[in-house]
């Protein structure tokens, strides 16, 4: 089995051709998918992924590569832009966006400390340069906890791995809504509401510690 | 510098601006008369190696100097790291010489993998590094230089280049280092603020990072309930010092999961074991058990997860961190992954145990809930399910999973209790253990299984005199990796001998 890894950029020292490049190119040959020259070779079990963070179907696939019964060699083209480049090259627009008044959401990811317990499972599945460790200000916890930096992009590979794994609760995404409209705005005061009345509700019959 | 070559070294990992450094420096030197040459060798992907910035320089003379392309060891004037690990990478390749080398350091870490993937705590020790520093460097300027950046926002080359200001190491007034700053252009005022702020950190008397002490957390909550909680705070206050200084927070943290007679039955284990304790131990078990007693109290159900999702604190932090403001809305997404464990466990205790030695009840429950959902808690009906599931406390104390939970911590106390009368160290030891039980499904039955096998490895030396400190070493070597490769090792080293 093979697998492609294609993050959208490639490099040809030497100013060759990349068939595969998704830029327009007046007078090279450009647009061609890695997936259609693994068929032209002859490689019929062949699957393209486009959503590379979705670990889930990537383990079911390299799964189904690993044990399916069909003879030949079996090539994954797992495809997703460099989420790194891909910041740099939206970062601008949106913030461009942002100022124009236009309705951006800009996603981040974050750990729940109460409900991390340290154990870091989730950091030797991801890898992510965004995911490090706290020390809580706690004299009964003895290991750090995990926690999301500044430098979270929102590509959610945090918790798609804790899903997939089915690790822990501990990840939540919050997408800041800049320039809602007037109705979503609307709703989501309703919804406040409602909520914070619902908590009020219950620590007025319990003792609430200030963290 | 007895060549007359001033030499510098800067090690930086990705993101931290080290080449924005490297060429301030060089438009300081060349601003003022030196010829200078900087070079760089980058390191390896973005947060697992250094970039080694070298800059030589020295005053412009008839004689064109000739200069070199990497640091050698002993041969560094000025050696600047931005972070702690990275100045004992410099002190280890020998950048750092006791005759010349003056040492600018960030204190802050930026963690490498090794030491995030430990399922304990793997972070290395900072005041190991530092103490090699004041050995190895003529001279020490060391603060955390990225929060002084951060916090006037900006980047801590900028900081950097403050301290090298204040460190006087350069034959250049700080008003010419502005200047480079502002030939930079691009965010020169942000830099420039980073600057004086780092340069005052330098100059700061060491130890001014004195540890905030924790204010006591306020209370609040209807008045029968705190004046039951003013009770109980003064029967902590009649435990010894030692052990009350982590029977307070156990107890709050045991009130914040169920309730205060929950809290009344925590207090009662700790004045239970205390009755066993000895004064001249410094009461070391009951202050070991009052921390992990209250660990093991308050595990992690679906209740609770539930109740910690919905409060108010929590949407408040949330809001803080993401900088949502009063014209930003803000959905909150949370990634659960139920599995038909979690379902029985919140079942009452006797449905759940049949359930539980039923394989097809548990296969269909697993077809029903286990499933990866995604809940706007932000949200009305999420939040409702949420709501109405954080407020099942109530039945939490006739669940299954509570059940489980009360035997295994009474299992577990027994069991240092047995050990205690002859062996005080070691029923110490076997209380500590507890950290082992940690995470959620497949993570928490692996901590299980580490839990179980170092108290069976410790019934293994149960009477040598050493028993407690193999106890010690074999939990720690459990805390090192997921599989337990070392602690197996641990467990034959154990077998070859008791």
């Amino acid at each position: 089995m093979a697998l492609v890894v294609d993050n959208y950029y490639s490099a040809a020292t030497g100013g060759q051709d990349v068939m595969s490049s998704r830029a327009g190119n007046q007078t090279k040959a450009t647009g061609n998918p890695i997936s259609k020259a693994v068929k032209g070779i002859g490689i019929n079990w062949v699957r393209q992924i486009d959503h590379t963070y979705d670990v889930g179907r990537m383990r079911d696939t390299l799964i189904e590569a690993l044990t399916t019964k069909e003879p030949g060699p079996k090539v994954i083209v797992a495809s997703s832009e460099c989420m790194l480049n891909k910041q740099r090259r939206e970062k601008p627009l949106r913030a461009k966006a942002i100022k124009e008044g236009r309705r951006v959401e800009a996603p981040r990811f974050g750990v729940d400390e109460d409900i991390c317990t340290g154990d870091h499972a989730c950091i030797r599945l991801s890898g992510c340069p965004s995911l490090s460790l706290k020390k809580l200000d706690d004299p009964l916890r003895d290991d750090p906890v995990a926690s999301i930096d500044q430098s979270c992009v929102g590509c959610g590979n945090c918790g798609e791995v804790a899903d997939a794994a089915i690790l822990c609760p501990s990840f939540y995404r919050a997408d800041v809504v800049h320039n809602p409209g007037a109705w979503e705005r609307r709703w989501a005061a309703v919804c406040a509401s409602v909520i914070g009345w619902l908590q009020a509700r219950r620590n007025a019959r319990r003792l609430s510690f200030d963290a | 510098m007895s060549d007359g070559i001033i030499k510098l070294a800067i090690l930086a990992v990705g993101g931290q601006g080290g080449g924005v450094l490297t060429s301030w420096i060089e438009d300081l030197a060349r601003g003022n008369g030196y010829a200078a040459q900087a070079t760089s060798v980058a390191g390896v992907a973005q947060r697992t190696g250094a970039t080694i910035y070298y800059i030589e320089m020295c005053p412009l003379g008839l004689v064109p100097p000739i200069f070199a392309l990497m640091p050698a060891a002993g041969d560094v004037d000025v050696m600047i790291t931005a972070e702690m690990m990275e100045a004992g990478r410099a002190i280890m390749r020998g950048f750092v010489t006791p005759d010349r080398t003056t040492l600018i350091t960030s204190t802050h870490r930026a963690l490498a993998v090794s030491e995030k993937t430990a399922p304990g705590d793997g972070i290395a020790d900072s005041a190991e590094v530092m103490a090699a520093a004041e050995v190895a460097a003529r001279r020490v300027i060391a603060a955390d230089f990225d929060r002084v950046a951060v916090g006037v926002g900006s980047v801590i080359s900028a900081s950097l280049f403050g301290a090298l200001a204040a460190s006087g190491a350069l034959p250049f007034p700080v008003s010419a280092y502005e200047a480079a700053i502002r030939a930079g252009g691009k965010g020169a005022e942000a830099s420039l603020r980073a600057f004086q702020a780092g340069h005052a950190a330098a100059l700061a008397p060491a130890g001014i990072e004195a540890k905030v002490v924790a204010a006591p957390k306020g209370v609040t909550g209807p008045a029968r309930l705190l004046a039951e909680w003013q009770g109980m705070v003064a029967r902590v206050g009649r435990l010894p010092q030692a052990v009350a200084e982590l029977a307070r927070p156990g107890l709050q943290k045991v009130v914040d999961f169920q309730d205060l007679a929950y809290g009344a039955e925590y207090l009662g284990r700790i004045e239970a074991v205390l009755a066993l304790d000895r004064a001249d131990k410094d009461f070391a078990l009951s202050r070991e058990a009052a921390k992990y007693i209250a660990n093991a109290m308050a595990y992690d159900d679906v209740i609770r997860v539930a109740d910690l999702k919905t409060r108010g604190t929590r949407q408040a932090r949330i809001a803080r961190e993401m900088g949502q403001t009063e014209d930003k809305v803000m959905h909150v997404t949370e990634f659960f992954h139920p599995r038909a464990e979690e379902v029985i466990g919140m079942l009452p205790a006797r449905l759940g145990a049949r359930l539980d030695a039923d394989p097809v009840w548990q296969a269909r429950l697993g077809r029903w809930f286990a499933k990866g959902r995604r809940l706007r808690s932000d949200g009305l009906m999420a939040y409702g399910m949420l709501y109405v599931l954080g407020g099942m406390k109530g039945r939490r104390r006739g669940s299954f999973r509570h059940g489980q939970e009360v035997a295994h911590l009474e299992r577990w106390l027994g069991l240092a209790r047995g050990y205690l009368a002859t062996d005080y160290d070691l029923a110490v030891e076997v209380i500590r253990c507890r950290r082992l039980i940690k995470g959620y499904s497949d993570t928490h039955a692996r901590g299980l299984s580490k839990f179980d096998r170092v108290l069976a490895g410790a019934a293994q030396v149960a009477g040598r005199p050493d028993a407690a400190d193999w106890t010690r070493r074999l939990r720690e070597a459990a805390l090192k990796d997921e599989e337990g490769r070392a602690l197996d090792g641990a467990l034959q080293t154990i077998a070859s001998f008791a």
